[in-house]
């Protein structure tokens, strides 16, 4: 599975990426997880299985949703993000790609 | 650890569907297209700004030989101020180059960007949507308007890019769907040339339109005035007459010619003599004599063998004034218009208190709703304070290059006070909101666990800007108890420095810098000035205690419910949590001391 997280700059979503990896790799899952800038997201959003916003551009979730109607697109609930929980959000994008 | 029933419904509580009214409004400024492919072209051209400063760095602190480090150590020794000066001589060229090719550029290069991502939310070809941009940004004229600088095509053209990037895709998009310009070619024409015509057209509309505004502009000032100066010529009118050789080798003699300049050494010469001094000329003067000689020779090649030249007396009539039409660059072209008239007071007004107060205090009102203040008013951030750094950047390059220095820059009062990195590196330390000193009191003064752990979480990614997890994880969002220091701190301290940077207490941002550049480093480096370390730890300090009182009050608030759920009180709960932080801090430590040994 592809995740590609996004946030303003990739900055932030660069943080939880590298705790979600932490999880990913102690688990052996394999997943490919990139966090972006959403100017980038919106032009390499088309290679992942699932895009994830940071709550804090979540406001223009409509756009990505409109560019990729066939990916499911959310943003992370702020509580997980505030914690940078990065097992939760690997269990999101799980659940939203089930 | 939450499970998955319980993600997909704090999920389903958190989408954008259930977000209230309010929301639907940022929703739209931050879904609008022409808003949101300003934002992500400048993003994107971010880094090479970055770069183009590191350029300028080099030559600002070490390579010119009025930078920072040539000043004081070549401050008396002339024989290691002339090594650094034949050492500039090599080593500038790298940095000027670097600087060159991106900021001298960048209006160019965001016109491109800006047009790209426009034309990509039409689910059109960006390439050709950005290269369109381009290419009517140019014929708008930043070049002929130019005027011996290159800042037409920097951070003058910014305003100017803009309005290609956005206007000429959306030309572009709109003429390429029009039925009616689709060219029908008879039967048995293959499909692809009728295409390859269609595509054509747009693209000629698009450019023409864009091509006519400077001449439709610059046609209608001179017409009504501004767009047209007047100015008065003297000419000087000597007729001659002299023998010479043609091109065929025949001798002619008696020939007679007018001679008129308005300028050059012989109009100087005549009128040094005849108006400064009172005096006449005439054939006998052998120096006029030569001089109109070398005219002869410099308007027919092919002849030869000028002599027996002479002229009528030279005198005050000789020199006839009049009149000539000319136009008026400030005006006559579009480019100088839209800057003196629109983008210069535009630049002006975003640089004043004012509007860095309502910048300030709308970009933590957005951070309260948990909207990124920065993504939202990017649009307004990028084009008038990144250009503002870019533009100071510039005019430091420039000084350097002249043999000036930073501080003499500074004394000219030209630079922007205020630009993007004077708010994101000086004001918000730790990131929006200036968090890092509060992240720092609470990890030595949080009352509860909770309050410890998002300090220990939040303090690593703080000191690179980073502050997600302050607003999200205390949270700052949607609580009540910051909202105080959330809002007002930072937009009280952007108003300090501004301030203390007009006065000149604090050097002007003269180089952009990444935002994740860390506290006390980045306002040095951006700023080169030492007075940048007492403001940040200054700001520091105030983070740590103006937020303080406030994290207090919220624990206490949340200790009453937490205690009553355990049936203790308020003084019994503080305890445990004491308690808590202690054993924590002793694990810690009995850890610390595992991996050491």
């Amino acid at each position: 599975m592809k995740i590609l997280l996004v946030c303003n700059g990739g900055a932030s979503t660069g943080v939880i990426v590298e705790k979600m990896l932490e999880h990913v790799n102690a688990n052996n899952l394999g997943y490919d997880i990139k966090a972006v800038g959403s100017n980038e997201g919106k032009d390499i959003g088309e290679d992942y299985d699932v895009i994830l916003l940071g709550p804090q551009i979540a406001y223009i979730i409509s756009t990505f949703k409109q560019k990729f109607p066939s990916k499911p697109v959310a943003s992370i609930p702020p509580m997980l993000y505030g914690r940078m929980d990065g097992v939760a959000v690997v269990e999101l994008a799980e659940s939203l790609v089930k | 650890m939450t499970d998955k029933e319980n993600i997909e419904e704090v999920v389903e509580e958190y989408q954008p569907s259930k977000m209230d009214k309010l929301m639907s409004v940022f929703a739209k400024i931050g879904n609008q297209r022409h808003l949101s492919a300003i934002r992500d072209g400048f993003a994107t051209f971010l880094p090479f700004i970055i770069v183009g400063s590191f350029g300028v760095l080099l030559n600002s602190v070490f390579f010119s030989s009025t930078g920072l480090i040539a000043n004081y150590a070549t401050a008396n020794n002339d024989a290691l101020l002339e090594g650094w000066q034949n050492a500039e001589f090599y080593l500038s060229p790298l940095a000027n180059a670097i600087s060159a090719a991106t900021m001298d550029f960048m209006a160019i290069y965001v016109s491109f960007l800006i047009g790209y991502y426009l034309t990509g939310t039409y689910g059109e070809n960006k390439l050709f949507g950005g290269l369109i941009s381009t290419v009517a940004f140019i014929t708008l004229g930043p070049i002929i308007a130019l005027d011996g600088e290159l800042a037409n095509l920097s951070a003058k053209g910014v305003l100017i890019a803009l309005f290609a990037a956005l206007g000429a895709p959306s030309l572009y998009i709109l003429f390429s769907r029009m039925q009616a310009l689709k060219i029908k070619m008879p039967p048995g024409v293959p499909q692809a040339v009728s295409n390859s015509f269609n595509a054509l057209i747009p693209i000629v509309l698009t450019v023409l339109i864009f091509a006519s505004i400077q001449p439709i502009w610059g046609g209608f000032m001179y017409l009504v005035g501004p767009g047209k100066s007047v100015v008065d010529i003297t000419t000087l009118s000597i007729t001659i007459t002299y023998d010479y050789v043609d091109a065929t080798g025949l001798l002619i003699t008696g020939a007679t010619e007018v001679i008129s300049v308005t300028d050059g050494e012989l109009f100087n010469y005549v009128n040094g003599i005849v108006n400064v001094n009172g005096g006449t000329l005439d054939s006998s003067d052998l120096y006029l004599t030569s001089l109109l000689i070398n005219q002869l020779q410099s308007t027919h090649e092919q002849w030869s063998g000028f002599a027996n030249l002479t002229f009528d007396t030279v005198a005050s009539d000789s020199f006839i004034s009049s009149t000539q039409d000319v136009i008026n660059p400030e005006y006559y072209y579009i480019f100088n218009a839209v800057n003196n008239l629109l983008f210069a007071p535009l630049s002006q007004l975003s640089n004043g208190w004012f509007a860095i107060l309502i910048v300030m205090l709308a970009h933590q009102m957005f951070w309260v709703f948990g909207i990124h203040g920065g993504n939202i008013l990017n649009p307004f951030i990028y084009t008038f304070w990144v250009t503002a750094s870019v533009s100071n950047t510039q005019m430091l390059t420039d000084a350097l290059a002249q043999g000036g220095t930073l501080e003499g820059l500074i004394a000219t009062g030209e630079l922007a006070a205020w630009t993007s990195v004077t708010m994101d590196n000086i004001v918000h330390i730790g990131g929006s909101g200036a968090t890092l000193g509060f992240m720092f009191a609470l990890a030595f003064f949080g009352k509860s666990q909770e309050q410890r752990q998002i300090a220990k979480l939040a303090i690593p990614t703080g000191i690179f800007g980073i502050n997600e997890p302050v607003v999200f994880g205390v949270p700052i969002m949607l609580n009540p108890f910051y909202l105080v220091p959330w809002i007002l701190l930072s937009p009280i301290w952007a108003l300090i420095i501004f301030f203390v940077t007009t006065v000149g207490l604090l050097n002007p941002v003269t180089i952009y810098i990444p935002w994740t550049t860390p506290p006390i480093l980045g306002p040095l480096l951006a700023t080169q000035d030492w007075r940048s370390i007492i403001y940040s730890i200054l700001i520091l300090a105030s983070s740590f205690f103006a937020y303080l009182p406030f994290a207090f009050a919220e624990a206490k608030s949340k200790a009453k419910i937490l205690a009553e759920n355990d049936g203790i009180t308020v003084e019994e709960y503080f305890e445990r949590e004491k308690e808590n932080i202690r054993i924590e801090k002793e694990k810690a430590k009995a850890l610390k001391k595992e991996n050491n040994k």
